[in-house]
């Protein structure tokens, strides 16, 4: 009965809180138009998705290989569309290396710049090749997922052949394991991907933002763990700190102080901050508009950067938590958002688009209001002070 | 025009989508946004979750039921999102101001409960979703999750425990 009472506490609660959300009266005939491809629907493609393409790419020609023992510089060039140099070396050279429950975690390859570090991370069983590595449960459940989606070079295996099929086929046993990283004492935010190679290894690659190097180092808690097969959440982890040297990057900061409009809203984009690391560009907005009320409209906008050839988004990506309100001087309120482009910023013209979180997310840019819309910003980076 | 063979006469399968998003839409745009905190990500899964349906329609065999079957194409389409580059673009703070505006009156501790069911870890988050807030009977989760029934009561239970807790901390409960 208790039961009960609790399951109809939260089903209520969750109903009036949701109480406002309504359905799309057109849904079923954009689902029909959709699947017979006469709208286009906005695919965003999971890392997963480009891995795979990619793997099935590659595999089709003799450089196959080539494609185990990925790297910071290979993942980057592969999978998260990224441009970067051909001579990019992380320059990592430490060995770090854990074992727990009968699992080798060893750190591959790792790189800070600016305030962000990426490492890669290995996993493979210390005794015996016939145990394949999985991540954690949550993200990858071996009877749903489909092999194709974590195995790197897998041939004869059709697409629809989930992991527990293909390990049974092949005899291998599974393990779930977790794999962290981010700086010692500040708040995780982190996001990654794996991917299986030779079937046993697992490879998992993690990113964490907002580091706060000292002394051009920056002291890295590595943390990675085995789940026990028995009791699904219990998890025995080990952990590891070591310095890792960041990469100096020199800020470039514009004053820009355009405005523009977002729904009732006046903004005026002050400056922006470009941190170009090898890897990508962090971008930071500072902006600022007048009153609470437009500061808290504005906190559903953000500030996109857009391909002026094609309108497209820019490869952007970011783990920040989206604007936020820094301060306010009277009637002025002050924000901030931040982000990142993969690879390097090449061009010397950053375009902007203002656009409500809801819509670009689910629609894209704004095609409609072009380039030479006041809700497009050019900032000449050359400009600089 | 193929047809899907339904209880009562034969439909078309435009007719069929209609019917599953009347009946199922709403369900599943709260059970998307409570799992990926986002309005926006979950009227996508919805709208990926129907198009799956559609093109799957003429392979439903009717072994589970239809609405096991529908929730588990929308577990799977959000446990994808949660893995996509575009996520992580995206605000995951639990941040309840960004639904629309209520249009029932809500009650002391709606807004608690909500928010804690939404910071529990996604396999707990899942049997609370489906169980608690669907009605789903542990069999019925179990089909749509994929995962026994043992599982579902163990995540269940563990989910409930932690729900307690939390909101003993904020000063409120279940009952």
């Amino acid at each position: 009965m208790t039961e009960d009472r609790e399951d109809e506490r939260i089903r209520s609660a969750m109903t009036r809180t949701m109480s406002g959300l309504v359905g799309n009266p057109y849904l079923a005939r954009r689902v029909v138009d959709a699947s017979k491809g006469e709208v286009k629907v906005k695919k965003k493609l999971s890392v997963v998705t480009v891995l795979v393409v990619t793997l099935m790419l590659t595999s089709m020609t003799a450089l196959a290989l080539q494609l185990s023992g990925w790297k910071i510089a290979d993942y980057i060039r592969n999978v998260d569309e990224g441009e970067i140099p051909n001579d990019f070396e992380s320059g990592f050279s430490q060995n770090l290396t854990l074992d727990v429950e009968g699992v080798r975690f060893h750190v591959r390859d790792a790189y800070a710049a600016g305030n962000k570090i990426i490492l890669v991370t290995e996993a493979s069983c210390l005794e015996n090749d016939t145990t394949m590595i999985l991540p954690s449960e949550s993200f990858c459940d071996p009877n749903i997922r489909h092999a194709s989606q974590y195995i790197k070079e897998l041939n004869g295996v059709d697409d629809e052949t989930t992991l527990s099929e293909y390990a049974r086929q092949k005899g291998l046993s599974m393990v779930h394991v977790y794999v962290n990283a981010m700086q010692k004492e500040t708040y995780p935010i982190v996001s990654g991907d794996d991917w299986i190679e030779n079937d046993t290894t697992l490879v998992s690659i993690t990113s964490a933002n907002y580091l706060e190097p000292k002394d051009g180092t920056v002291e890295v808690e590595w943390e990675v763990g085995v789940f026990d097969n028995s009791n699904d959440e219990s998890l025995i982890t080990k952990t590891l700190v070591f310095q890792l040297p960041v990469e100096n990057v020199q800020p470039i900061e514009i004053d820009v102080q355009k405005d523009v409009v977002a729904g009732d809203s006046r903004v005026t984009l002050d400056r922006i901050v470009l941190m170009p690391t090898k890897l990508e560009t962090q971008v930071e907005l500072f902006y600022h508009t007048d009153g609470r009320q437009s500061a808290e409209q504005l906190l559903e906008y953000r500030f996109i950067a857009i391909d002026s050839s094609s309108l497209d988004f820019m490869n952007i990506g970011s783990n920040s938590d989206g604007p936020e309100i820094m301060g306010e001087e009277g009637q002025r309120v002050y924000l901030h958002d931040a982000w990142t482009i993969g690879g390097s910023l090449e061009t010397d013209t950053l375009y902007l688009q203002l656009l409500p979180v809801y819509t670009w997310a689910k629609e894209g840019t704004d095609r409609n209001r072009g380039l030479s819309d006041v809700q497009i910003i050019e900032i000449n980076i050359t400009d600089k002070n | 025009m193929s047809t899907v063979v339904a209880k009562g006469p034969a439909i078309t399968r435009d007719e069929k989508l209609e019917e599953l998003v009347d009946r199922y839409q709403i369900s599943l745009l709260k059970v998307c946004f409570t799992f990926l905190h986002d309005r926006s990500l979950a009227e996508d899964a919805v709208q990926d979750t129907f198009i799956k349906a559609y093109q799957s329609l003429d392979y439903f065999q009717g072994n589970s039921s239809e609405k096991t079957w529908i929730f588990r194409i929308a577990m799977n389409t959000c446990r994808d999102m949660l893995r996509s580059r575009w996520f992580r673009f995206v605000d995951r703070r639990v941040d309840l101001s960004r639904l629309p505006e209520q249009t029932v009156q809500m009650e002391d501790g709606d807004k608690e409960i909500m928010e804690s069911v939404m910071a529990l870890p996604v396999k707990l988050r899942e049997v609370i979703l489906l169980c608690s807030f669907e009605g789903m009977t542990t069999y019925e989760a179990a089909e749509s999750l994929e995962i026994t029934q043992q599982a579902v009561s163990s995540r269940l239970k563990r989910a409930k425990e932690k729900l307690r807790k939390e909101l003993k901390e904020k000063g409120c409960d279940l009952s």
